[in-house]
């Protein structure tokens, strides 16, 4: 039986108030209550239903003070460590809403049917975040500031409709540090159940002075996030993959930034696109990379049981009440 | 006390007492008395006056006979109390004062009838407190009424020495009025009649009405047993209610056949009301 109870994760949240069970001795023992004299209760014949009446009101009263103990205790059942296997990640997406996202991309062949970097970065992402079943998904969206628009979490409507809001188009400047900031913030207090991943989109990069270089590469490492910045390089944009010229290094705050993220120790990836297709191919690559399974334990909700011990003190006591009223007040023929 | 006076029953041996106290009763004793003995001759008892020539004509061999009369004597009339925890009982009437308006109406009754009231009362020992001795002096109903009512009933009593106050009773034969609830076990009940069987015993039982008849019609009660301390759960309705009377009928029955078997009278039922005009025609009448 215990050994059931275990299986089946019952348990006592107080267990120091089953001490007031005792109290159910009470109602069995104690002859207290009213009674009316009478000379001989040898004449009265022995009635099935009265000594059944009274061994209810005996045990009801036990009953409830019982049930009322075992309440008070806080029971409950259900409680079990499941193992699961995770799939999916925990991905924030960190998306650019910067006024140059406007712009189209470099490798621009036919310009009548340019489409701005933005466009297509929602196109990719809402792809991205159907495809994705067993993803917790957040975003954050940052120009000048960054905007939390939905928290790390499977609510997938959510994600969709902040992405169907950035076609409100973007402004201001790109300050990135505090885009990733905020999405890393995301992830604290969370159970690591799956691959954490930070996916920044965004086509240009700002520069990071050294303290908050230092801040976000802490931040990165007490999250153990990984980073997968696509690029989204401007016509005029330089590409990541040529080194600029050390004379020129203030120019390219993109490059800069590279060569930081290079920097942080953690899991990271560039995806320099020029084009639309090469958006896909990038996104399509993240949604393979971050799928390696993560092995974790969890508690299923227990379930609590009190309410159902309190039916049974009320029904108990509602019961008492039924026989307290039939009870007689006076011993007279009305 | 000069104020009150108790009622006044009438009573009827049906048998000659023995005693030389004068009185109302027929007895064996010969003497000046109205009750016919027989004849007896003239040299047995010289009485002129009580020559009857007639008969005297008829006996052979002829001589002068003498009607003869016994006395006219009085008895010891014994009111025998059962003190037990149950008398304590109050329901629609108080079997204490019942008990004492009894007593007290037994003793006017026999004091004016010329005859000595003797009081005895027991509970689980026969109750010396309450004894008193045969007499027949004036005010001593009004005395006892208040004896009575001033009188402990101890709990936890049952009424073990009935049997044993045939001790304090003297041996000529007696009017006894037994008077108790008689809810008593069938052994104390016999043993009590059979030690009283040599004396005319008038078995008094005092019932309230709310024992048995005037119950409440419906709900849950609790009564509690006032000698042996037990408790019993009564549904009430109207079938346990029936059960109830029907419980007390048998059980007035079987008194009945009890007192017959032991040669006591027929047992006067008293309910939350002495009438002693009642119990005069019961005595006159009934049995």
């Amino acid at each position: 039986m215990s050994e059931f109870l275990q299986n089946a994760g019952a348990g006592l949240y107080a267990p120091g108030w089953l001490a007031l069970a005792i109290l159910c001795l009470v109602p069995l023992l104690v002859r207290g209550h009213h009674a009316f004299p009478y000379p001989a209760i040898v004449r009265l014949p022995e009635d099935e239903l009265s000594v059944w009446l009274e061994r209810l009101w005996r045990w009801a009263g036990a009953l409830s003070i019982i049930a009322l103990a075992i309440a008070l205790s806080g029971p409950y059942w259900g409680e079990q460590q499941i193992e699961k296997v995770g799939r999916g990640a925990h991905i924030m997406i960190v998306l650019d809403r910067s006024a140059s996202m406007n712009d189209s991309f470099a490798d621009t062949r036919e310009k009548n049917d340019a489409e701005p970097k933005m466009a297509t970065a929602r196109r990719v992402l809402q792809s991205f975040v159907q495809q994705s079943r067993e993803d917790l998904l957040g975003m954050v969206t940052f120009s000048t500031s960054p905007i939390l628009v939905a928290p790390l979490g499977g609510d997938r409507e959510a994600v969709l409709a902040a992405l169907r809001a950035t076609e409100a188009g973007g402004m201001g400047f790109t300050a990135v540090a505090r885009g990733l900031g905020m999405a890393l913030d995301y992830f604290e207090g969370k159970p690591v159940t799956g691959a954490r991943a930070i996916l920044l989109v965004s086509d240009g990069g700002a520069h990071l002075d050294v303290k908050t270089q230092d801040l976000l590469r802490e931040m990165f490492h007490r999250q153990n996030a990984s980073l997968y910045w696509v690029y989204l390089r401007s016509a005029n944009g330089a590409s990541l993959k040529d080194a600029p010229e050390d004379e020129n290094r203030d120019a390219y705050p993109e490059y800069q930034l590279h060569e930081y993220f290079q920097s942080l120790g953690v899991n990271y990836h560039v995806y320099e696109a020029e084009s639309p297709q090469a958006v896909e191919e990038a996104i399509t690559d993240i949604s393979k990379l971050k799928n390696q399974p993560v092995k974790y334990y969890e508690a299923t909700a227990r379930q609590d049981l009190a309410w159902m011990f309190y039916l049974i003190a009320l029904l108990c006591t509602a019961a008492l009440f039924a026989l307290h009223l039939t009870e007689v007040k006076r011993w007279r023929a009305v | 006390m000069s104020g009150f006076i108790p009622q006044e029953f009438y009573y009827h041996l049906h048998w000659r007492a023995r005693g030389a106290q004068p009185g109302a009763h027929a007895t064996r004793t010969p003497g000046n008395g109205a009750d016919f003995a027989g004849h007896v001759p003239f040299m047995d008892n010289p009485d002129p006056r009580r020559l009857d020539l007639r008969a005297s004509m008829r006996v052979i061999p002829r001589r002068y006979v003498v009607r003869s009369f016994y006395e006219r004597g009085a008895i010891v009339v014994y009111a025998l109390l059962d003190v037990s925890t149950s008398m304590r009982f109050a329901g629609n009437a108080e079997k204490k004062r019942l008990l004492a308006d009894i007593t007290s109406a037994i003793a006017w009754s026999s004091t004016r009838h010329g005859d000595s009231f003797s009081l005895l009362a027991c509970d689980d020992q026969v109750r010396q407190d309450l004894f008193v001795a045969p007499s027949h002096r004036r005010g001593m109903a009004q005395d006892i009424h208040k004896k009575i009512l001033g009188a402990e009933i101890y709990t936890q009593r049952g009424a073990l020495a009935l049997p044993r106050a045939i001790e304090q009773v003297r041996p000529n034969r007696s009017l006894v009025f037994l008077i108790s609830d008689f809810h008593l076990d069938e052994s104390l009940l016999s043993r009590t009649l059979s030690s009283f069987s040599a004396h005319d015993v008038v078995p008094l039982v005092l019932w309230d009405s709310s024992e048995y008849r005037d119950l409440p019609d419906w709900g849950w009660a609790r009564v509690r047993d006032l000698e042996h301390g037990g408790e019993r759960s009564l549904f009430l309705r109207r079938r346990l209610k029936q059960e109830i009377e029907q419980s007390y009928l048998e059980r007035k029955l079987e008194l009945k056949t009890m007192c017959r078997k032991y040669g006591a009278r027929t047992p006067f039922f008293i309910e939350d009301e002495f009438d002693a005009g009642l119990l005069t025609r019961h005595l006159l009448e009934a049995s």
